[in-house]
Formats: C-alpha cells, sequence, structure tokens
C-alpha cells in the first residue's frame, strides 16, 4: 500500500473543503473546529502522534510529523486536551496552501512547483477523515451534498492547475482524473463500468486503495454513511454535470490489501417526482 | 422541538438525516418530554418496521413511497398537531430539484388541507438555492436558523 500522495492532491482537497463551506454561514466555524479536533484524534487514535496525557510530547511529535511533511513554517501549534478529547483548531490553517489564490487567472509558480512534493498517507487520511466526521456530526446525511461540492472545487483546482487536461467529453475528463490519482499515489488501479438497462449501478473496482482501508472502513464502523472518497468526488461532480446522482452505497467488498470493490445506485437525469405523481398523492384520501 | 412542541403538542418528525434512535436520544438529553414526537424514518438501514414511537421505512429513495407513507402515518397518528421534515436538502442528493420542489409543494398542499403547520428544513448552501426560490412561493414564512425565538 502507498505510503505516501502527492501533495498537490491534499491541496486540491483543502482548496475543495474550503471553497466548499464558503456557502455555509455560522455553520463553517463550527465545521473546522471539529474537523481539527477529529484530525487529531485520529492521528492520536492511529498512533502516528503521542497521546494527549503528556501535552508537550504530544505537541513535539505532531510538529515532528508536520516539519517532516514540508508545514514547517506555518507551526507552532497550540493544542490541548479537553476532557480527554486533543483538540487542535489550527490543523486545517497549517495544512491549506497559503498560495490557493489565483494571481491574474493563474496560479503562483510555487503551486505548480510542489507537484513533485509528496506528504504522508496519514495526514492525506487525516484530513480526510476529519472533514467526514465533521460533517456527519453537523448535517448529516446531507453533508454528502458538501462533501460532492468538495469534489467540483477539487476538480476546480487540478484543472486550473495543470494538473489535469480539460475535455467537454465527460468520459475523457474522468479517465483524466483517474489517471491523475493513480499517478499521485491515491490507488494503484481503478476501474468503473454501470450495470443494469436502463443503467442503475456504478461498479468501481480498485487495488490499493487506502483510503478505504483505513478512513472508509473506520467511519463506516462509526455509523456514519458519507463517502468521502477523493476520486469518487471529483467523479460525483463531473458525472453530476450530466444529470447523475450517486445513491446509497449498495455492497462493499474490501481486501486488507486494498483490493476494493463497491457498487453504488445511481439515477440518471429524469424527474423521479412527476405532476402525475403530484395528482395521485394530491388525491389520497388522509 | 421544544419550540414546536409547546406550542402545538405532538409532532411528527420526518427523518431523513439522521437516525431516529440518534434524535430521540439527543432531544430528550435537551429536556423534551418523551413521546412528544413520532418518527417517520428513511435513514436506518433496517427493513421497514413499526415501534410504538416510529415507523421505519428503510433507506426509502423514492419520493411518491415517501409520500405515501407520509400521508398513511398521518392519517394513522390523529394527535400528531405539527410536522418537522428534516431535511429537504438530504432529497437533493438522489433527485432533481424540479422533483423535490414538486414533493415539497404536495406534502405543504396536503398539510394545508389537514390544518396541520409544518416545518421543512432546508441547509442554507449552494445547491437547491432555486427550490428555496420555489418553497418560498408556497410556505408562509422562511426562517433562518437563530431568528427562531
Amino acid at each position: 500500500m502507498y505510503k505516501r500522495i502527492d501533495r498537490i492532491a491534499m491541496d486540491a482537497l483543502l482548496y475543495g473543503l474550503l471553497k466548499s463551506l464558503e456557502y455555509m454561514g455560522e455553520q463553517r466555524r463550527v465545521i473546522l473546529d471539529r474537523m481539527g479536533s477529529m484530525m487529531l484524534q485520529y492521528l492520536v487514535e492511529t498512533g502516528t502522534v503521542t497521546p494527549p496525557d503528556s501535552p508537550g510530547e504530544l505537541d513535539r511529535s505532531l510538529r515532528r510529523l508536520l516539519i517532516k511533511n514540508g508545514y514547517g513554517p506555518r507551526i507552532p501549534l497550540q493544542s490541548k486536551a479537553v476532557q480527554g478529547t486533543p483538540t487542535s483548531p489550527n490543523l486545517v490553517e497549517i495544512l491549506t496552501p497559503t498560495d490557493q489564490q489565483l494571481v491574474g487567472g493563474a496560479f503562483l509558480k510555487s503551486s505548480v512547483s510542489r507537484g513533485k512534493e509528496k506528504v504522508d498517507w496519514v495526514l492525506y487520511e487525516m484530513v480526510l477523515y476529519g472533514m467526514t466526521k465533521a460533517l456527519d456530526d453537523q448535517l448529516g446525511v446531507q453533508g454528502q451534498l458538501i462533501l460532492d461540492r468538495i469534489g467540483t472545487g477539487m476538480l476546480d483546482y487540478l484543472l486550473k492547475l495543470g494538473a489535469i487536461e480539460r475535455s467537454d467529453d465527460p468520459k475523457i475528463l474522468i479517465q483524466s482524473v483517474i489517471d491523475y490519482f493513480v499517478k499521485a499515489g491515491y490507488a494503484k488501479s481503478f476501474r468503473y463500468e454501470l450495470e443494469g438497462a436502463p443503467p442503475d449501478t456504478f461498479v468501481s473496482r480498485y487495488e490499493s486503495a487506502r483510503y478505504y482501508t483505513t478512513v472508509f472502513r473506520r467511519i463506516r464502523k462509526e455509523g456514519s454513511a458519507l463517502l468521502s472518497c477523493p476520486l469518487c468526488l471529483v467523479g460525483h461532480s463531473i458525472w453530476g454535470t450530466q444529470g447523475w446522482k450517486f445513491g446509497d452505497i449498495l455492497e462493499v467488498r474490501i481486501k486488507s490489501d486494498g483490493q476494493v470493490l463497491i457498487k453504488s445506485k445511481v439515477y440518471p437525469s429524469t424527474e423521479r417526482f412527476t405532476e402525475k405523481d403530484a395528482l395521485r398523492f394530491s388525491r389520497m384520501k388522509v | 422541538m421544544k419550540y414546536f412542541s409547546e406550542r402545538f403538542g405532538m409532532g411528527l418528525y420526518m427523518t431523513l438525516n439522521k437516525p431516529c434512535a440518534v434524535l430521540q436520544g439527543a432531544f430528550e438529553k435537551d429536556g423534551l418530554a418523551p413521546g412528544s414526537l413520532v418518527y417517520l424514518d428513511s435513514i436506518t438501514n433496517t427493513p421497514e418496521r413499526r415501534t410504538e414511537s416510529c415507523h421505519y421505512l428503510g433507506r426509502m429513495r423514492e419520493l411518491t413511497d415517501l409520500c405515501i407513507a407520509f400521508a398513511k402515518m398521518i392519517s394513522e397518528e390523529k394527535e400528531v398537531k405539527f410536522v418537522f421534515v428534516d431535511s429537504v436538502s438530504t432529497l437533493l442528493i438522489y433527485n432533481d430539484s424540479k422533483s423535490v420542489a414538486r414533493f415539497c409543494h404536495s406534502v405543504t398542499e396536503k398539510l394545508r388541507s389537514m390544518n396541520l403547520p409544518a416545518a421543512l428544513v432546508f441547509v442554507e448552501m449552494e445547491e437547491g438555492k432555486d427550490v428555496v426560490a420555489q418553497m418560498a412561493q408556497f410556505c408562509d414564512a422562511y426562517v433562518k436558523a437563530g431568528e427562531l425565538k
């Protein structure tokens, strides 16, 4: 399984996250604070950093991890433990690329030069876990709408950076996205197909897909129905432009080596509550 | 919920977003009297079944089926004095905005004919802004969270 992933993939995720929360008004801060806590909790529970019973050591091990991954200039941290739950409201800010702003329609050169840099997968997992849990806690299932919007932001970032080639053909664009994520170290391979006539099931097959063996398994066990696989979120965004909607996961098979099979319900772009349905309902006696 | 419960009495909580068990726990913790609500739960992953306080629908995704289950529940639960739909945003995950707006219109019309007050919850986000605009035409008021005191 991969141990590192392209920094650009991490930057795209954080860019998409912050973009998607812009519409959230007052809830934005609450979600980001919760996310910070859950991210640190993930690092502690996976043994990546030292538990908070020794706060000084927690700060030091977190600092070491961040410096190792190139986030040195933006620390120190001010983490603290509250009722046994570690909190670190600064983590999202520390990881967020400072050069995410467009300058004259193009990203700063420093963004492009980060293309060959890598970060530890565990940091990427930490962000995915933190944002999924925070959205689930605050919004429940409707958090999926925000997650899908994160996919749109990620796609936007990757296109503007030139990491993915633009195409008006959704299938070509999706293939570029798959190629990018495989090259970035997200999974060794990814294939998809549609089942049913008309199609009603989306089948995904991965090799060495670390997200599923770590974050996905964990959030499912914790009762969340949200899907935050970044490749899926970008895919949802592209399929969404064709009116497709992704529904419940019907079947999941995850092997410890990261081989994954997922079948999800898909809905084509048709009206699913017609005037006829509305009329029938209005005539129902209650 | 306390706001509605104190003003109207017993309510029907249609949950599409968080499992009924989670909501019940949270409401009781916040001081809502047990038995103040009956639930129509379309999110808990369970076969369709009925308990004293909840009708579990499984993960029902068809709006027509939801309408029928909803109508059946309000006709059976004569004590229900208000309805809370949580949330319209969730419907947008699986449905186009036109269908969702039509569904909301149908539900509100049905409730109006029964003189039942209701609140339809919508999380403020860009998706479905058109649905909010359409709903504003057939709802009596549009209230942002925090303004309800």
